[in-house]
Order: structure tokens, then C-alpha cells, then sequence
């Protein structure tokens, strides 16, 4: 039970604990099995849910793909200045001359953003230990031109990158300064030896670990053993060696212990070269070191702090990159819901890049659940070519599937009478080849329009961004957006106001200024990827270089040029406007837009960002609304054992009798003060419960009394008999309240609303107040 | 690493000496509150030499030094002392081997194999020191032999106040190693405190003998300061930092100016040698620059005027063989600066010693980026006077404006605005709920029908009141430091100042009907959980409870100053001092 596991945990801010098995056999079926859902859209096809499956794992390993190269792009400098500082950590010409007395090198990364940087930068390591030898240019300043540390391209002999050994430690392992240290030492000099099982050429063998005996040699948090280690692997090789020490998480290392190994290691620079790499969450590494230290540690330390990019900045990066940019062509684009969700929970919450990758693959998987979406590659619906999709959906099973997908289509096209590529062949009649022939052509006309969107988008960003650092205002009114912000109106098709504005600044700029803008637009022009994304925009490129080549020499300043700058300025600015708004187009228009948008389709946002608590009072409180979604979602096998309740319609307000067990008590719970007395709320409870046994009793009457009478045999023994049942019966049922109050008791002090605290007999504390009903 | 300078403790020193070497008290506690890193440095290396050198009278020493702080159990203090006495060095060939004698035996189990130990190291010496010609120098056995056979065990202990917390139990046994041995031992504490505050109670130790270190005049400091003039590392390494002729000898004369020019700037606030070392060592390549920048320019005009002179004459090959020579007999050396130059320098730079004593001192930044971001512009000393203070203003700005993202504290505070709307919303909550006594809260913060002016009125006034009527005037909270809250207050506060403050601009929700209601779902999500975690591991949220109590509402304390919170107020357009019971 990993839940159960998790409450021990107080790391965890929130606890998934799983429904009781007997409530979710339907969900959980759904879930893990690649099995169909028991109901099935009836407009699927037959196999669609496996199909689409495939479709989305195909699509989102791409979008990952792309994430992920760019997220490793944004991170490539990082990685090189932590490997640099770590490898220049002993480098004499590092090392300012004059110091009283060697610091221990640290390199603090900040990893606000949560991410897998640490990965980069071991991966560096390694690269760079075993062959590379780096040709990168490092330092500024003035006095690096020292030929020893920089190394030229093609120098016969570059300086060997130092051989480094590398221990990573998280805070568990360091609860006090024993472990600490051993966790140190014995990660480097167990190392060896394990190393040495995996490989055993003739030069490892002989640095194969002798038996230390646990009593008569040193203990295994000595430094010392390090030390004597060190030692003897020193001159193995004539490559500069380095001891890194990697801690994850240094903020939950005790700062106390932390401090010893400090204070210890310091005792054995630069003897043994020990390096520390910090890995901190907290956004800038000095702040918190200085925080947490005294000034006799931080005199022993040596901190060069490195921040990996994080915040708004790296979501922006990605998400214009990704879906924005004309190189590259998503099969699914963000629509404005989606991508609304993800700029407001990036903004707000955290901009993580974890966080939004969870987010973009719940978009498509929530994508993929729409039949059509298996269309979304191809029109071969999992088969190998157009004449087997034919026959697939020649089949009685897709007939629905086929159904609504023409509809659909024709609606789409005969709403949209401009759209001139797709046809369907004969309007009366038309064949299955027909329609799958449109919906590719409707693809192909989607990806086309949502490149000319991407192309569009950029064009405006350069153009903005190039107007903003000129000093011209690029907005009318508004305070300048950021490209999130930007994003967000684009998807909607709200810029036509900016785009003009724009065009109309672009008017006004001088001569240097429109031939920058103009070289500028040429490059992003020229260097498009794509061969044939750069043959559709040749008209855009042509007029470009028509307008530099009108352009007249810088030299000439007289009157006559200015004219003629500003009317190329003018057409430039027209030429732009038009440019822009033709490709700014919403893409959520065209035939079977949702097939390669997600749209307007809102983010199941509860998934990632649920308020549990909120959620449970909820369902205490209206139990049928709950219970009647969950049977909307699971199937109806469900309702089939309480069908009685499904006909009870949702909406009407119930009398609390009705309610179940736990729902009374918490009802009750929820009208009382601070502290609630047991005796009482049992009384409370049973007096509910009696209740409902009348009412229950009642419609039973009602029942019988629709039924024909069975006629009575009684007697005066019988009679007897029965007042000592009805006792009986009273005696059974008083046992059942007390149970049922248990047992609901027992549910609520399970979810955590019971306290029980010493402090008065028979009382129990509320732990939630005042919720909005 | 070479002998330390022992300018300035010659007397503790030599008194040290006399002592170990002819009649040493069992104990000894030397107290240094000043410069205990120094001192320590010295009497080891004084150890060292003691135990070579040692005339013919005096008995043979083996000494060892620990530091409180590495042994940090029993054992290691132990292992560390028998091996440092027994001049055994573990190799890792042996299984990195603890010292034994012949018998093999174990010493590190408890106090007696530790007395054992050390009887076994004595008998070892006296063994060896007659018989065997091996071991350590020959000297020191010939001196066993003399000195009729005494050997001397010395264990000098840094730190020694860390065996209190480190190793307890180990204080009493080791302050009186003699007596439990029986032998010639003598223990040293050295530490910055008085022997009073390591004292075990119930007078279980005897009293050491006192040594103290008076602290160093500032004269003495000066000297040492100017000793160490040229660094020993200059000599074989080639830093990138500094230019390869900063410690030219030429220019040490200027150095020791320079040096009590710093002295005399930091001397208010620090005296440890260390530190202005530090400073010091960070300063100077800069200070030179000017000075070999203006050399290496006088050189190449040189040259180039031998040059002309000698492409003006005829060019014979024996012509340029004399020129050669010429050239190197004309070649400019670097000499020591003249008065007025060395003036010039010290007021130029007499502002950046003090910012070096603020960012260096306490570590804002390290020397080696100092250095890089306060490189003088080159060629200063070509500039007209009238403009070198402009000149050296304007690299300062270009170097703060680059030097931005890489370190020191604005890069640093820098960063705290990047955090998520979100966190800002808590960490001002936190912020409030830390100032604010709790039962303000309602009056505060509440929302009543016309609540505008009434909580203004009455923020106000309990201000006037203990101002006038109470003569204890009440310390603002803000000085007294963070109270701690319990989360479900911090949520509440949370809760108004999203109601306030945020309501616009969050997405809409038509399908939130009553007033609050949008809000209250809000701060009840798992995000804003997590989010308060994550300040928390971030330490801008201090928790107070243990984290492993689960049953009750964890407490946090605010870790942000009152310039941070008003800053993130201002990026989410709160007024925090509304919010303030105690308005600054």
C-alpha cells in the first residue's frame, strides 16, 4: 500500500488515497487495462480507443521529444559553467594568490524550477572525462589571456580535463555527522571496488581495494581513510584528479552536521581535492548559504552560485518554440483553453517544467479520448492503407463512426462555402474514399494554416520586440504584455488592434532603424528550416529584399532620402499589417478543426490542482450529486444495484433521513461548536435514524397496502408473541443505531475531522469550521 | 605548506617550547580567543621542529594533534592520536592499517586500550630508540639513548571545546592522561574559550596550567601582514586573476603602505590577521593594475622609439645584433612607484577598501570574483586627474549592470521577484500573519459592512494611546522577530488577500455563485499546499513544528525581512501597511 506508506511520509504535501475497491472496480478496469470502456462513445469505431491510444503516444513523444530538446538547449550553458567551475575548482590560475589559508570549493546550482539539470551536468562530466577534450572558451575579463588556461581550436595538446570521481549524497544518509562522513568517504572508497567488479583490465586490478578489518583499521568515517585512499590513487595517472561531492536537496541537510563536514574537509584541502556541488531548490544559493551558516563556515568555503533558468522565462521559451514556432509542426495545437490553463498555472502556481509537461499530457490525452482524434496522423484508422480503412468502415460497427463523421464534414464545408480544396465528390451521394480524401485534405489545410499562424506569430515578435528596444511603444494603451500574454490573444484571434498598431510604429522609424528591421526580417526569412515552409513565404522574403534594395546609402542624409524613407517605411508598414493579419488566423475554424486543436475543450483542471478537502465536505454534504457523477463515469453497473435510488431525480433538495449514515453524522457535526459531546451527537444521530426507520416503515405500509392484504391469523397468544418481537426488535434495532453510529464515526475520523484530545471526557474536537454549504 | 609566520608570538612560542621541552605540566590550556587558527598553525609546527630538533639533554618527543572538531567519536580520536604518536602513517595497500605494537593488539575500544595504547607507543620508542636503527630519523634514537631512555608523548587537542559536545565523555579521561598512564604525556587544549566554560563539573579535572595569547598589537599585525609579501603560491603558479608581475619585488615597499592603509580603513571593525589577509589579497593585484599597466605601456613606447631609431639607421646585421643588446639594456624595469603616484593610487581606491570590508567580511562575495568585478578600467593612471573620478565611476556602474546575474546581492535579490504569483500571495500572508498578534486579526483584516474606515481608525489609535498613556513604550513586533502561525491562519489571511487584491485578476469562474466562495476553493488547493511546502524547503517560510507531528496544524515562522515583503506587496499591489498592526 504506497498510500499507506505516504502517510508516514511528512514530506508529502497531499496523499492520494485510493477509493475502496469494491466503489472503483469499473475505473479501475478502465484505467489499466487497454480494454475499452464498458460504454464506448457510439461514435466510435470499432477498436478506436486502442487506435487512438496509439495515435496519442505517437503524438505526445514527439511534443515530449521537442520539450525536452529545448528545456536541454536552455540548459546547455548552465551545465557547461557548473562543469567548468568544477573542473577550474583546483586550477591554480584560479586560485587568487594570498589567501591566509585554501578554501574548499563549492558550486551551488539553484534548481528552482525542479528540473533534471543535475542529469546535464553528470552526463558533461562524464562526456568530458572520457574523450572530449572541450574546445570551449572560457573566462573574461582581463588577464585571461594567459596561453596556459585558454585553449585555441586544433592546439596540439590540450589541457587534460581532470579526472573526476563523483559521490552524490542526499539528506537521509546525513542525519548526523557519523553518517555524514561516512557517506562521504565511503562513497568514494567503496566506489573503487565496485568499479572494480564491473571491469577488471590490468590497470584497475591492482587499485583493488585490500580487506580493511572493521576493528584495527581506520573507522569508515575518517577522513583520514579518504586521505590514505586518495593517496594511493594519486599517482596512478598523471591527470589532475577531483573529489566531487554532490548533495541533493541541501536545504533539508542538518545545518549543524553540514558545518562539521565543512570544518573537516577544510582541514584536508587541497591535499585531497574535494569539491561540493550543492543542489538547492531555493532561488538564489547565497541568500540561503548565508542564511543558514555562520560566517566561520562561510570563511572556509569558496561559492561560485549558478542559477538553472526557471520561472516564467523557460515556459515561455518552450511554449513559443514548441507550438509557435514555424520549424517545427505539432500534430496537436494548443487551443485557448489549454493554453490559457497553462499560462495562468505557470504564472501563478509554479513554472516548473515538470509541472508543464503534466499539464501538456493531459491536454492530449483528454484530446485523444474524442473519436475523431484518430484521424489525427492519418486516414487510415489503423490499418495499412486507404483500401483497408475503406473496408473497415464498410462494416456494420462503423457506421455510426462513418455517420457522424460525414455530417460533421459537411456540415463543416457547406458552413464554409470559401474553402475551395475540400469537396466532397458528389453531395448527393458521396463514397467513403470521397469522404477520407477530405479529411486529409482538411488536415493538410489545418497544418498549412497553423504553420502560416506559427510564421505570422513570429514575425510579430520579432517585429515587437525589435520596436521595443528601439524605445517605441508597441501597445496602445495597455501596459506592455509579455508573449504568454501575447499567445493567449493569438489563439484567440484578438490582435488585429495590436497588429495595426504595430504596422502603424513601424511608419514612423528612421532610416537606420527600417534598414535593421528590414536585415532582420531577412534573417528569419532566410533562415527558416524548412525548404518548403521558406518556398510558401517567398513572397514575403522577395518583398523584403525589394524594400532594402530601394533602400538608399546610409551616407546620403539630404531631404530627398528622408522622403523616400519614409514612403518605404510606409509601404513596409501596410505591406506588414496586411502580412501579419492574413497569417494571424484562428485556427479553430476550418473542417474538423478539433481533430488538430484541442480548442475550446476546457483543461480537466482538478487533476492537477484538486482542493481534496473542499472535495470531501462536498460530497458529505450532497452525496447523490457524487455518487450519480460517479456513475456517469464508471458505467451504469453501478446503478444497476441501486436502481431504486437512480430514479430518485438528482437535483431535488434532501430531507437529512435520507442521507446516508456518514452524511447525518456530518451533518449533525456540522451544526455543533467547537467541541462536540459524543453522548449527544449520538442521541442527535439516532434521532435522525429514527426518523428514517419511520419513513422507511411508511412507504413499506404504502407498499403492502398496494399489494393485497395478507389476512392475519393472529390470536391473543400470538398477540403476546408479538409485543415480545416488537421488543426484541427494539433491543436489535437500538444496537443497530449504536453500530451505525459507529461505524459512521469511525468513516469521519478516518478523513481526519475528528481530533481527540484529552482535555474533556467524552468530547472530540472539530478540525474544520465555518465551510460554504 | 611552509612554516607559518610566527612574527607576533614569539613569546608564547618560546615559552611553549621551554615548557615541553624540559618539564612539562600534565595539562595544558591555552586559551586564544583572538587568533586561535594562527596560534594553533604555530604550535604545531613548533611541535615539529621541538621533536627533531632536540639537543642531547632533552628527552625524546612524540607529539600529535588533533582537532576536536574530525574526532568526533571516541575512535577517531583514538585511531587519530595513536598513529599521529607513533609517526604511523595508514596506507591504503595495508587496509589502512591502525598502528599496533608487536603484540597486534586492539586500541581503540575504550579509554583503557587507549592508555594501553599509549603505554605500548612509549615502550615502542624506548624499544626502538635503543635497539633498532629504523624509524623516523636517526637523531631521535641516538637522543632516547642519551636522554636516558625518557620519552615524551605531547597530544595537542584544536578546538577543544567541541570534546564537550563531540566526545563528553572523553574530556575527564584525557585531562588526566598522566596520571591514568602513568607516563610522560602531556595534554594540551588549545581553544578560543577559557579553560571555565569546557570545565567538566564536580571538579573531576585538575586544574591545567593557563597559557593565554594576548591579542596582536597593531604594529605586529602589520609586520606579519607585510611578511608575507610576495605570496608563497606566486612563485609556481600562474593565476588568470592577477597579473603574473602584482607581486613584483619593486613593489613591496609600496605594499606595506598599502597594507596600513587597509589596516587603518578596517582596523574599526576587524583585526583578525586572517581576514584582512583576505581583503588585502583581493585588493592589491587591482591596486598594482594602474601601476604595471602604465609600465607596460612605457615599455612598448620604448620599444617602439628603438625601433624607429633603428629603422632610421642602416640595417647591418652586426648594427642589429649591438641593438639587441641595446634593446635589453633599455628595457624599461619596473621600479617602485614615486610618492605622488603612490597618493594618486591610495585615494583612488581609498572608497573600494571599504566596500571590499562590506562584501569580503562577511562573504557576500569570494575573492576571486571580487577581483574580477572590481578590475580598475586600464590605463587609469593615463587619465587626466580631473577625470579619474569619473572615469572610475562610470566602470563602476558598467561593472554592476554586468555583473548582475553573475553574483553578489543584487544578482541575488534578483531573484525573489521571479517567484509565482502565488508564492508572493503567501509569503506577504506569512509575512502579515507573523507581525500581527493574533487577536488583531479580526479588526485588521475583517470585512465588515462599511470596514474601510473603521479598521483604518483603529489601526491607528492603539498606536497613540501606548505612545501617550504607557510609559513602557511597546517594541514593534517587526523588531522583535517573526511570530510563529499556525497554517490555517495563514490560509485565512491568504484567503482575504486574494478576495482584495486578486479577484480581477484570476481567470473567471461563472460557475462560483456566492460571494467568497471562488476564493475559499482557492486556498483549499492542493497547489497552495504545495506551494507553502516548497517556501518552507526554500527556508522563506521557517516550520516550526516538528514535521513529523501530523495531527495538528503545522506552524511556520515568515523567513522574509520587512524590505522583501514590501517589495512583493508592491509586485501584487497589496498595501502591507494597511495590513500592519505596528505601521512602520
Amino acid at each position: 500500500m504506497s498510500s499507506l506508506h505516504d502517510l508516514e511520509d511528512p514530506s508529502q504535501p497531499c496523499i492520494y488515497l485510493a477509493p475502496r475497491d469494491d466503489l472503483t472496480d469499473e475505473g479501475r478496469d478502465a484505467a489499466s487495462d487497454p480494454d475499452p470502456p464498458s460504454s464506448p462513445s457510439p461514435r466510435d469505431i470499432s477498436e478506436g480507443y486502442l487506435l487512438r491510444l496509439q495515435a496519442y503516444k505517437e503524438a505526445w513523444s514527439k511534443c515530449l521529444e521537442r520539450v525536452q530538446t529545448i528545456v536541454r538547449q536552455l540548459h546547455t550553458p548552465v551545465v557547461s559553467s557548473v562543469v567548468s567551475h568544477i573542473y577550474e575548482a583546483y586550477d591554480e590560475s584560479h586560485v587568487v594568490p594570498g589567501l591566509p589559508y585554501p578554501e574548499i570549493p563549492v558550486v551551488g546550482v539553484s534548481l528552482s524550477g525542479g528540473s533534471s539539470i543535475l542529469e546535464d551536468i553528470f552526463e558533461e562530466l562524464d562526456n568530458t572525462l572520457t574523450n572530449k577534450p572541450s574546445q570551449r572558451k572560457k573566462g573574461k575579463g582581463r588577464m585571461v589571456d594567459d596561453p596556459d588556461t585558454d585553449m585555441i581550436d586544433g592546439t596540439p595538446s590540450p589541457k587534460p580535463r581532470p579526472q573526476t570521481h563523483i559521490v552524490r549524497i542526499s539528506p537521509s544518509e546525513c542525519c548526523n555527522l557519523a553518517s555524514a562522513m561516512k557517506a562521504i568517504v565511503g562513497g568514494f572508497v567503496n566506489r573503487i571496488e565496485r568499479e572494480d567488479d564491473d571491469h577488471d583490465d590490468e590497470e584497475e586490478t591492482h587499485m583493488k581495494a585490500p580487506r580493511r578489518k572493521p576493528t584495527a583499521s581506520l573507522a569508515n568515517y575518517d577522513i583520514n581513510l579518504l586521505a590514505a585512499w586518495y593517496k594511493s590513487i594519486e599517482p596512478l595517472s598523471d591527470d589532475r584528479k577531483l573529489l566531487l561531492v554532490v548533495m541533493h536537496d541541501f536545504e533539508q541537510f542538518d545545518r549543524a552536521v553540514m558545518q562539521d563536514v565543512f570544518d573537516i574537509c577544510s582541514q584536508h584541502v587541497p591535499r585531497v581535492p574535494l569539491v561540493f556541488l550543492l543542489a538547492l531548490s531555493s532561488p538564489s544559493v547565497l541568500t540561503y548559504i548565508r542564511g543558514a551558516f555562520t560566517r566561520a563556515t562561510l570563511t572556509l568555503l569558496r561559492i561560485d552560485s549558478v542559477s538553472a533558468p526557471s520561472g516564467a522565462d523557460v515556459l515561455e521559451t518552450v511554449l513559443s518554440k514548441t507550438f509557435f514556432d514555424p520549424d517545427f509542426d505539432p500534430d496537436v495545437m494548443l487551443g485557448s483553453a489549454t493554453l490559457d490553463y497553462l499560462v495562468e498555472f505557470g504564472t501563478r502556481h509554479t513554472a516548473s517544467i515538470d509541472t508543464m509537461l503534466t499539464i501538456l499530457q493531459l491536454a492530449y490525452m483528454k484530446h485523444f479520448e474524442e473519436p475523431f482524434t484518430i484521424l489525427v496522423h492519418d486516414a487510415f484508422l489503423g490499418t495499412s492503407s486507404m483500401q483497408a480503412a475503406i473496408k473497415k468502415l464498410e462494416q456494420p460497427l462503423s457506421f455510426n463512426f462513418l455517420d457522424a463523421l460525414l455530417t460533421r464534414l459537411w456540415t463543416d464545408v457547406t458552413d464554409q462555402p470559401t474553402l475551395d480544396p475540400i469537396r466532397l465528390d458528389d453531395e448527393e451521394s458521396p463514397t467513403i474514399e470521397g469522404l477520407l480524401g477530405a479529411v486529409s485534405a482538411a488536415r493538410s489545410l489545418a497544418h498549412k494554416q497553423a504553420r502560416k499562424m506559427r510564421i505570422g506569430f513570429q514575425t510579430m515578435c520579432l517585429v515587437k520586440q525589435f520596436m521595443h528596444a528601439q524605445g517605441y511603444k508597441t501597445t496602445t494603451g495597455r501596459p506592455e504584455e509579455t508573449s504568454l500574454e501575447l499567445m493567449t490573444r493569438v489563439v484567440r484571434g484578438r490582435v488585429s488592434k495590436e497588429v495595426k498598431y504595430l504596422g502603424m510604429m513601424v511608419k514612423k522609424v528612421n532610416g537606420r532603424q527600417l534598414r535593421l528591421l528590414l536585415q532582420a526580417l531577412h534573417q528569419f526569412f532566410h533562415h527558416l528550416k524548412s525548404p518548403s515552409v521558406r518556398r510558401e513565404e517567398e513572397d514575403a522574403r522577395i518583398r523584403i529584399v525589394a524594400a532594402i534594395a530601394q533602400l538608399p546609402e546610409e551616407d546620403g542624409d539630404g531631404t530627398e532620402e528622408n522622403t523616400s524613407f519614409a514612403q518605404i517605411a510606409a509601404g513596409i508598414g501596410d505591406w506588414l499589417t496586411e502580412y501579419i493579419e492574413s497569417r494571424l488566423i484562428r485556427l479553430d475554424q476550418g473542417p474538423l478543426w478539433d481533430v488538430w486543436n484541442t480548442g475550446m475543450t476546457p483543461f480537466p483542471s482538478e487533476l492537477i490542482n484538486p482542493a481534496p478537502r473542499l472535495a470531501i465536505v462536498n460530497a458529505l454534504l450532497h452525496p447523490y450529486e457524487v455518487l450519480s457523477a460517479h456513475r456517469e463515469l464508471f458505467g451504469d453497473s453501478a446503478a444497476a444495484e441501486d436502481a431504486e435510488d437512480a430514479q430518485i431525480p438528482v437535483e431535488r433538495q434532501y430531507a437529512i433521513w435520507e442521507l446516508p449514515d456518514t452524511s447525518i453524522l456530518f451533518r449533525r457535526y456540522m451544526d455543533s461548536g467547537r467541541m462536540i459531546n459524543v453522548y449527544d451527537w449520538f442521541e442527535a444521530f439516532a434521532g435522525v435514524l429514527d426518523v428514517q426507520r419511520e419513513q422507511l416503515q411508511e412507504r413499506e405500509k404504502a407498499k403492502a397496502l398496494a399489494k393485497p392484504a395478507i389476512p392475519k391469523k393472529g390470536k391473543g397468544k400470538v398477540k403476546q408473541k408479538v409485543i415480545q418481537e416488537e421488543e426484541d426488535a427494539e433491543e436489535k434495532w437500538k444496537m443497530e443505531v449504536q453500530a451505525r453510529f459507529m461505524r459512521a464515526l469511525q468513516e469521519l475520523d478516518f478523513m481526519g475531522f475528528i481530533k481527540h484530545t484529552g482535555r474533556k471526557a467524552d468530547h472530540v474536537m472539530k478540525t474544520i469550521y465555518d465551510i460554504p454549504d | 605548506m611552509s612554516a607559518p609566520v610566527s612574527t607576533g608570538f614569539e613569546t608564547l612560542l618560546s615559552h611553549f617550547t621551554t615548557l615541553i621541552t624540559t618539564f612539562p605540566p600534565p595539562f595544558i590550556h591555552i586559551n586564544d580567543p583572538n587568533t586561535p587558527r594562527i596560534s594553533a598553525a604555530l604550535l604545531r609546527s613548533s611541535l615539529a621542529s621541538i621533536s627533531v630538533h632536540t639537543s642531547e639533554s632533552t628527552p625524546r618527543i612524540a607529539y600529535a594533534c588533533l582537532n576536536a572538531v574530525a574526532c568526533f567519536t571516541p575512535r577517531l580520536l583514538y585511531d587519530t592520536a595513536l598513529n599521529a604518536l607513533a609517526g604511523w602513517t595508514p596506507q591504503w595497500e595495508d587496509g589502512c592499517e591502525n598502528w599496533t605494537d608487536d603484540t597486534g593488539q586492539r586500541f581503540n575500544e575504550n579509554v583503557d586500550g587507549f592508555v594501553h595504547g599509549l603505554k605500548a607507543v612509549h615502550s615502542w620508542y624506548l624499544k626502538h630508540g635503543r635497539n633498532k636503527d629504523e624509524g623516523g630519523d636517526g637523531k631521535g634514537k641516538g637522543k632516547a639513548k642519551d636522554s636516558g631512555g625518557i620519552v615524551r608523548l605531547v597530544v595537542l587537542i584544536e578546538r577543544a571545546e567541541r570534546l564537550k559536545e563531540n566526545v563528553p565523555d572523553m574530556v575527564v579521561p584525557l585531562t588526566r592522561l598522566a596520571e591514568l598512564a602513568q607516563l610522560d604525556v602531556t595534554v594540551i587544549f588549545h581553544s578560543d574559550l577559557q579553560w571555565d566554560q569546557i570545565r567538566p563539573t564536580l571538579g573531576a579535572s585538575p586544574e591545567p596550567f593557563y597559557m593565554s595569547v594576548p591579542a596582536l598589537s597593531k604594529q605586529t599585525i602589520l609586520e606579519r601582514l607585510a611578511d608575507a609579501y610576495p605570496p608563497p603560491e606566486i612563485g609556481t603558479s600562474k593565476s588568470s586573476l592577477v597579473d603574473e608581475n602584482s607581486y613584483h619585488p619593486a613593489l613591496q615597499r609600496l605594499f606595506v603602505h598599502f597594507v596600513s592603509n587597509v589596516h587603518s580603513v578596517c582596523s574599526p571593525f576587524v583585526t583578525d590577521p586572517a581576514e584582512l589577509a583576505y581583503i588585502i589579497a583581493a585588493r592589491w593585484p587591482g591596486f598594482v593594475q594602474p601601476l604595471l599597466d602604465e609600465w607596460r605601456r612605457s615599455r612598448e613606447e620604448r620599444q617602439e622609439e628603438l625601433r624607429l631609431q633603428r629603422e632610421g639607421g642602416d640595417d647591418d646585421d652586426e648594427r642589429e645584433d649591438v641593438d639587441m643588446e641595446e634593446e635589453k639594456e633599455h628595457e624599461i624595469e619596473l621600479g617602485p612607484p614615486s610618492e605622488n603616484t603612490r597618493l594618486r593610487l591610495t585615494r583612488l581606491f581609498a572608497s573600494s577598501l571599504t566596500e571590499a570590508l562590506e562584501s569580503l567580511y562577511p562573504r557576500l562575495t569570494y575573492a576571486s570574483t571580487w577581483i574580477r568585478s572590481h578590475a580598475p578600467p586600464t590605463d587609469l593612471l593615463a587619465y587626466h586627474p580631473r577625470d579619474i573620478a569619473a572615469v572610475l565611476q562610470k566602470h563602476r556602474a558598467d561593472n554592476n549592470t554586468s555583473n548582475r546575474g553573475d553574483s553578489g546581492k543584487d544578482g541575488e535579490e534578483a531573484a525573489i521577484p521571479n517567484l509565482p504569483r502565488m508564492a508572493k500571495f503567501i509569503l506577504v500572508a506569512a509575512f502579515v500573519a507573523s507581525t500581527n498578534p493574533t487577536k488583531t486579526d479580526m479588526r485588521m483584516l475583517g470585512r465588515g459592512l462599511d470596514e474601510r474606515t473603521k479598521r483604518r481608525r483603529k489601526s491607528v489609535s492603539p498606536r497613540k494611546k501606548t505612545g501617550v498613556k504607557q510609559s513602557a513604550v511597546k517594541i514593534p513586533q517587526r523588531l522583535l522577530g517573526p511570530l510563529a502561525f499556525p497554517l490555517d491562519r495563514l490560509l485565512a489571511i491568504l484567503g482575504v488577500l486574494l478576495e482584495e487584491n486578486d479577484a480581477e485578476a484570476r481567470p473567471p469562474m461563472p460557475e462560483y455563485t456566492v460571494p467568497g466562495e471562488y476564493t475559499e476553493i482557492e486556498i483549499a488547493r492542493v497547489a497552495v499546499y504545495a506551494q507553502v511546502h516548497h517556501l518552507s524547503s526554500m527556508h522563506l517560510l521557517h516550520r516550526t513544528s516538528p514535521a513529523d507531528r501530523m495531527e495538528l496544524s503545522p506552524t511556520f515562522k515568515c523567513g522574509i525581512s520587512y524590505e522583501v515583503a514590501l517589495r512583493l506587496a508592491k509586485d501584487i499591489d497589496v498595501a502591507l501597511n494597511d495590513m500592519l498592526w505596528d505601521p512602520v
